[in-house]
């Protein structure tokens, strides 16, 4: 149980949060959701957290500006975009934010969780 | 002597309007044989019984003043032969001071209204057609003075052409912005450095009630003998960029919208097949694999919908690196190798052995190739399909041919057009979106090159790209070849 990854989702779509929080369990992570950016701030500094996945259009505050923020607080912490596109402009923006990767919402999830397993299993390796 | 040399007419008449003297001047328009010199005028020259109610003469005998009007040179068949610009002077006793007679002197300006007339209508079918048109007109000296400005520049800009004139700067009054008054102005710098190139541009002005209008301005150079002159011409394009901006926008909102429930349906079932809420049953699992398959096609559709609304708008940009395009297609065509064996089609690659680089958008090439062996594959029940590359002189020709069934002469021109089936779909394979092609076709027309098919209905189809390429990046491959 403690040896269990937190990654943390930030999406407004309920039912996206529900299918992916049950996509992550099933790969052993725990996982933490907030629905719009000051949620997703708050759990920033509340946990500590292995990734975070950040959905670009929210109301209220945006992903990039979220991401921004996080950046204020923790400069490490892995953050991939999510977003309904594979090819967009908005991406060499969030590399701009040093964000790790990013999901594209309907391509394969599974396959999408398991590159972020890859990702969080190389860096921790680095780390170690 | 000099009244017989002179060349114009002139004829001198008594208070009766008898003709006293005439030169052969007159006398040859006239062409008469018999002599004038004792007849009345208006018998000699217009064969009538009582003097012309406009002849000047008449006015000058009433008022004592010379007098001009323009009069008809009758014929001897009595039709109008031409024209006379005829002056007269009034002859006065130098006792009395009385009118005793009156000199005429006449000039034949037949030739002249003739010229005149010509003129008149060529002016009022330029005035027409300028007038009329739906685009603004101008012609601007080199100092910056419009000497054409039709009334359309007028309504598109909002000033007139006096207003336009007293400005000292009217390409910065209607272009406050720096960037578009660059556009402006480079267009008539590249009109007036290159003779006969006419030159294209979009820009966006200001006009005199704020309004921001879109217009496509064309412009070229005229020499004239007072110097060299920019004939522009400016179309307002506003209201057509706003409905397109609005297609795109449509377009855009709707496949944003459409892609996270889309997103969230297809992981759900995923999810299921996947077991992780749950064991299922053969036919629950063959149910959902359908409900899958439709999903991703689904999200096909509008993947290549926001495609080629993104070429179609320009809105998507080309990004250009060297790549080696060979590997870059046999990677594609060795992706649809199972997709090949699953329908027993035998896919073969011609590529060179060495590498082949190009300057070209990667990723749209791959679509490229990706959408014209997808087509292939799904039109070939048996046979092959043949995936390949070639260099040429300045550019590489890559191609698709396969043994399938052919595109029938009818439906060849509709080819590239958007969301074409031709009914040839079948049920053996996954439908297709009828973008395929014109997505092919717009990404190849962004790197300058050209997209062909060949096909013969019932042996199969040949599809053929050419881009053309920069050849300093060929130089190396030059080398392989000799």
């Amino acid at each position: 149980m403690e040896n269990k990854k937190v990654i943390l989702v930030v999406d407004d779509e309920l039912d996206f949060l529900k299918m992916i929080r049950m996509r992550l369990e099933a790969n052993d992570y725990m996982v933490i959701t907030a629905i719009n950016g000051t949620e997703a701030l708050e759990k920033v500094r509340d946990y500590k957290l292995d990734a975070v996945l950040l959905d670009v259009l929210m109301p209220g505050l945006n992903g990039l500006e979220v991401l921004k923020k996080i950046r204020q607080v923790n400069k490490d912490i892995p953050v991939f975009i999510i977003t309904a596109f594979s090819s967009e402009d908005r991406f060499e923006l969030a590399q701009k934010f040093a964000a790790s990767g990013f999901i594209v919402k309907t391509s394969d999830l599974k396959k999408e969780v398991d590159n972020i397993t890859s990702f969080l299993r190389m860096s921790g390796k680095y780390k170690s | 002597m000099i009244f017989s040399s002179i060349q114009d007419g002139i004829c001198v008449l008594d208070a009766d309007m008898r003709i006293m003297l005439v030169n052969p001047a007159m006398e040859r328009w006239y062409g008469h044989s018999m002599p004038l010199v004792g007849k009345k005028c208006y018998e000699a020259y217009h064969m009538r019984s009582s003097a012309c109610k406009i002849c000047p003469v008449l006015k000058t005998f009433r008022t004592g003043e010379a007098d001009h009007e323009v009069v008809p040179r009758m014929g001897p068949g009595g039709e109008v032969a031409g024209w006379l610009d005829l002056y007269s002077f009034p002859v006065k006793d130098p006792a009395s001071h009385k009118i005793i007679g009156a000199i005429e002197y006449v000039r034949d300006i037949t030739e002249r209204k003739a010229v005149e007339g010509e003129l008149g209508m060529a002016a009022f079918r330029l005035a027409t057609v300028m007038e009329n048109i739906d685009e603004g007109i101008t012609l601007r000296r080199e100092d910056g003075r419009f000497i054409i400005y039709n009334s359309k520049m007028g309504d598109i800009t909002g000033y007139t052409m006096q207003e336009a004139n007293s400005e000292k700067d009217f390409i910065s009054l209607i272009c406050p912005d720096q960037a578009e008054r660059s556009k402006m102005v480079t267009a008539m710098v590249d009109a007036a450095t290159e003779r006969g190139v006419v030159s294209e541009k979009e820009v966006t002005i200001r006009a005199k009630n704020g309004a921001v209008k879109t217009l496509l301005v064309s412009t070229s150079l005229m020499q004239h003998r007072e110097g060299r002159m920019l004939l522009s011409v400016f179309r307002d394009i506003s209201a057509l960029k706003h409905m397109s901006q609005l297609k795109d926008d449509f377009i855009s909102m709707v496949s944003h919208e459409l892609r996270t429930p889309l997103s969230i349906v297809k992981e759900g079932v995923s999810l299921i097949l996947d077991r992780i809420p749950g064991e299922i049953n053969f036919e629950q699992e063959n149910v959902l694999n359908s409900a899958r398959r439709n999903i991703e096609r689904l999200t096909r559709i509008i993947d290549n919908l926001l495609d080629i609304s993104r070429i179609e708008s320009g809105r998507i940009g080309i990004k250009k690196k060297p790549v080696d395009i060979s590997e870059l297609a046999r990677q594609v065509a060795v992706s649809f190798g199972n997709k090949a064996r699953e329908r027993s089609i035998r896919l073969e690659m011609e590529f060179p052995a060495e590498p082949v680089m190009a300057e070209v958008d990667p990723d749209m090439v791959a679509e490229v190739v990706t959408n014209i062996v997808d087509n292939a594959l799904k039109f070939t029940d048996e046979g092959y399909v043949r995936v390949g590359l070639k260099r040429y002189q300045g550019g590489v020709e890559l191609y698709v041919e396969d043994s399938g069934i052919g595109i029938s002469k009818e439906d060849m021109p509709k080819l590239f057009g958007k969301f074409q089936q031709f009914n040839r779909a079948r049920e053996s394979t996954e439908k297709g979106t009828g973008l395929g092609l014109s997505i092919a076709k717009g990404i190849v027309d962004m790197h300058g090159g050209s997209i062909y098919v060949e096909s013969d209905p019932g042996s199969g189809t040949k599809v053929t790209v050419t881009i053309p390429v920069n050849i300093k990046n060929l130089e190396r491959d030059d080398a392989y070849g000799k």
